[in-house]
């Protein structure tokens, strides 16, 4: 009996490791039980104006519920939904919109959880980082018809649907973008104006601004590397934007990643580690860099326009920091990375397919899109906002504009596309740029792992 | 009275107040614990769900294969190793002194135990704030003190981040064992320590030669639960250094909830959790086995 005793001792307090594992990994119930959990757990919050209404109507057919998912929730984004989502269900009162917010961190796992659980949202939003990887399983809706019979298709910007039907390769529309970005180099004017300097308008100069306005022993860097959480998405778009090309892979189906300009490039990049940028940035995620650049220990940090809100509180107002384009590369072009697009698709499971697909485009008609982007200073997708007076008014939203009309700006996609880009990256790529940042690895041979990877990644996704 | 199986009714009933336990522990413990195991020979990842379905032994031959696999063990042992002999030692040391009588033992009680409510979370970004480069209190008192000359990045630095992630959890750890140890101490009948007096043995022979003998199974078994805990731990990691920078502090868990969690790859996720499974398993039986577990004091 003893001997039994221990041999149930050892079984449970081993068989807790599993129970770890089982959480994530059950495909029916435990994803079903995650997804609820979700649920609960996440900032849910239906319209307020009519929440209890739509119970009461939908027996009756007359209303019809869409339930939507938001993959980057905060506090600001869940209020300016709940004004579009009150004006639409004004507009539309045969519709209620559930919303649930999630996120940005845990967004894609939610929609894999619910995607292998059957218990996918009607209509859910979409980072340009891992929308092909939502969308490569195969469970959204193609808009293709329904678009072209939209009155308002012609307004929205053909570039941005151009690179919505990258995200399938068969082509197809399987999400509709509501706002664009731009990857901004946001830099600080007084520092600048300190030091003498201007903005960079060439990877040269960047490099020395970078030397120029680091002061260590006063803890101010001339910048701040993101080493951390998604680093190798942000850094793939400064290679091909040094190189100034947008040739991803050749016509043999090979990385250019790991050319002799990348790599002289990232050893020069990833060598301002330590020297010329904090010493944290080596697990920093973008918090941890928009905060060194909001409280001035580093003069220029890269991000997108999203950030703008978060320099406007911190420097108290609009003055003081501005919005500049990547630098120039050598060859001359400006590369402008194409994918930053966030949008909203719809998933096989939805039954109410018009209610969704009205929800859909509502947040990409003139009102919503304009109302929606002016709040999280993004670029609209429907081209009729470009007249608004908000557009005009913005410094960080007229970079953009002038930027990407430049004669010598060429639009590179990011293979973000492939299945595998999530788990190259966060599994090998993270830790291998970090273990350059420490000197444990050469900039050749991080770039020479990258180039497998993706080359074998590239080949699934071509032979598939 | 017996039914015709030979079982009483009053024999039935503890089999029918169990029922209900035994129905959740199979619905919520063995149910997903068999799915691990059908995982772990499946090809299972939801960016390649094409792919999906038997595989046999492949992941295991991947895993075995798979360098970081054997860094994560490496990092896991070293983890549990440091964990527990600093929080056993630390917390027993605790134990003993709030054994004695002073005045105040209360309050001083409820401080050592303060860190065992404050949740793993809240912890993570207690310590992430003390050790922030910029702003980090850790800084602040090194320099004040001499012992640094600039600010570090405890959590960035790879010389540190081990040891300030190790020190983090060892703060959270200590109560547990204070507590276990302590409840202990107070069940040693008080005649032994008039005998230890009235024998003349001093403190630490007391210590070394009466309480920590008697303290044996308590020890055995805080041990083992602990370090069953630890080899486990992802949230203090996972929101303190997400097991970075540079794979320094991801343990095979840590590993694990990435590769399930983050990446997708059920399958491959379950195959490094069956492997866990069965070092746990049997470092739990070997550990019970050499420490002479239940066996008393001879």
């Amino acid at each position: 009996m003893k001997k039994m005793r221990k041999a149930l001792a050892c079984t449970l307090t081993a068989s807790v490791v599993l129970s770890l594992a089982a959480c994530g990994s059950s495909e029916q119930g435990g994803s079903s039980s995650d997804t609820t959990q979700a649920a609960a757990g996440e900032t849910t919050k239906a319209a307020e104006t009519e929440g209890g209404q739509a119970q009461a109507e939908a027996p009756s057919g007359e209303k019809v519920t869409v339930t939507f998912w938001d993959e980057n929730a905060g506090d600001e984004r869940t209020e300016y939904y709940m004004q579009i989502i009150e004006d639409f269900e004004a507009e539309n009162p045969d519709i209620h919109i559930e919303y649930l917010g999630l996120s940005s961190g845990d967004a894609l796992s939610k929609y894999q959880t619910a995607i292998a659980a059957g218990e996918t949202p009607d209509v859910g939003g979409l980072n340009n980082s891992w929308a092909a990887t939502v969308i490569g399983q195969e469970h959204c809706v193609a808009f293709d018809d329904m678009f072209a019979a939209w009155e308002d298709s012609g307004n929205i910007e053909e570039g941005y649907m151009e690179m919505c039907r990258t995200y399938h390769k068969d082509g197809k529309i399987y999400m509709m973008p509501t706002s664009a970005n731009f990857m901004t180099l946001w830099i600080n004017d007084t520092m600048f104006a300190d030091a003498g300097l201007e903005a960079p308008k060439t990877w040269d100069e960047f490099f020395e601004d970078v030397e120029k306005l680091t002061d260590k022993d006063n803890g101010q860097y001339g910048y701040t590397i993101r080493g951390g959480s998604a680093s190798p998405a942000v850094l793939i778009d400064f290679i091909y934007s040094y190189l100034g090309t947008n040739e991803v892979f050749d016509a043999n189906g090979k990385t250019t990643i790991n050319c002799d300009e990348a790599v002289s490039f990232l050893e020069r990049y990833l060598g301002l580690y330590g020297e010329y940028t904090p010493e944290s940035d080596i697990t920093a995620g973008y918090k941890e860099i928009s905060a060194n650049f909001d409280s001035g220990v580093s003069a220029m940090f890269t991000h997108n326009l999203g950030s703008y809100g978060s320099h406007v509180t911190a420097f108290g107002g609009t003055e003081g920091f501005s919005a500049h384009p990547y630098p120039t590369a050598d060859n001359g072009k400006y590369v402008n990375y194409g994918g930053a697009l966030t949008g909203l698709c719809m998933f096989d499971t939805c039954e109410n397919q018009e209610a969704a697909w009205r929800w859909i485009t509502y947040m990409c008609g003139h009102d919503a899109n304009s109302y929606w982007n002016e709040s999280i200073g993004q670029l609209p997708v429907n081209k009729s906002c470009y007249e608004d007076e908000w557009m005009k008014d913005k410094q960080h939203i007229q970079c953009a504009i002038e930027t990407t009309s430049m004669d010598n700006c060429i639009t590179y996609t990011s293979p973000s596309y492939l299945p595998e880009w999530g788990t190259i990256n966060s599994t090998y790529i993270e830790p291998g740029i970090q273990s350059v940042m420490s000197g444990d690895m050469t900039a050749k041979e991080l770039l020479d792992m990258w180039a497998e990877y993706l080359n074998e990644a590239y080949a699934n996704y071509m032979a598939n | 009275m017996k039914t015709k199986t030979g079982i009483s009714k009053k024999d039935r009933m503890p089999y029918l107040f169990l029922l209900p336990a035994a129905l959740f522990i199979l619905a919520f413990l063995a149910y997903p614990l068999m799915t691990v195991f059908f995982y772990s020979v499946q090809s299972y990842d939801v960016t390649k769900l094409a792919n999906k379905g038997f595989v046999g032994l492949e992941n295991f031959k991947k895993l075995f294969a798979d360098k970081i696999f054997y860094r994560s063990l490496s990092v896991s042992v070293k983890w549990v190793l440091t964990e527990v002999c600093s929080q056993l030692v630390l917390g027993m040391i605790l134990a003993l002194l709030l054994d004695e009588k002073f005045k105040g033992r209360g309050i001083y009680r409820c401080v050592v135990f303060f860190p065992w409510a404050v949740s793993g979370v809240l912890t993570s970004m207690l310590w992430s704030l003390i050790y922030n480069e910029n702003i980090g209190l850790l800084n602040s008192v090194c320099k004040d003190l001499g012992l640094i000359s600039k600010n570090m990045a405890w959590l960035g630095n790879m010389k540190t981040v081990f040891k300030a992630t190790a020190v983090a959890e060892v703060w959270r750890g200590i109560p547990f064992f204070a507590i276990t140890i302590l409840a202990a101490l107070q069940n040693i009948p008080s005649d032994l320590h008039e005998a230890c007096v009235v024998d003349g043995a001093t403190t630490m022979q007391e210590i070394f030669m009466v309480k920590i003998p008697m303290l044996k199974d308590t020890i055995i078994l805080t041990t083992l639960l602990r370090a069953v805990w630890e080899f486990n731990n992802v949230d203090l990691i996972f929101t303190l250094t997400g097991g970075g920078p540079s794979y320094r502090t991801t343990t095979l868990t840590m590993y694990m909830t990435n590769m399930s969690v983050k990446n997708g790859n059920y399958g491959y996720g379950s195959t490094l959790a069956v492997i866990a499974f069965l070092i746990l398993l049997i470092f739990a039986g070997v550990y019970l086995k050499l420490s002479g577990y239940g066996k008393g004091e001879a």
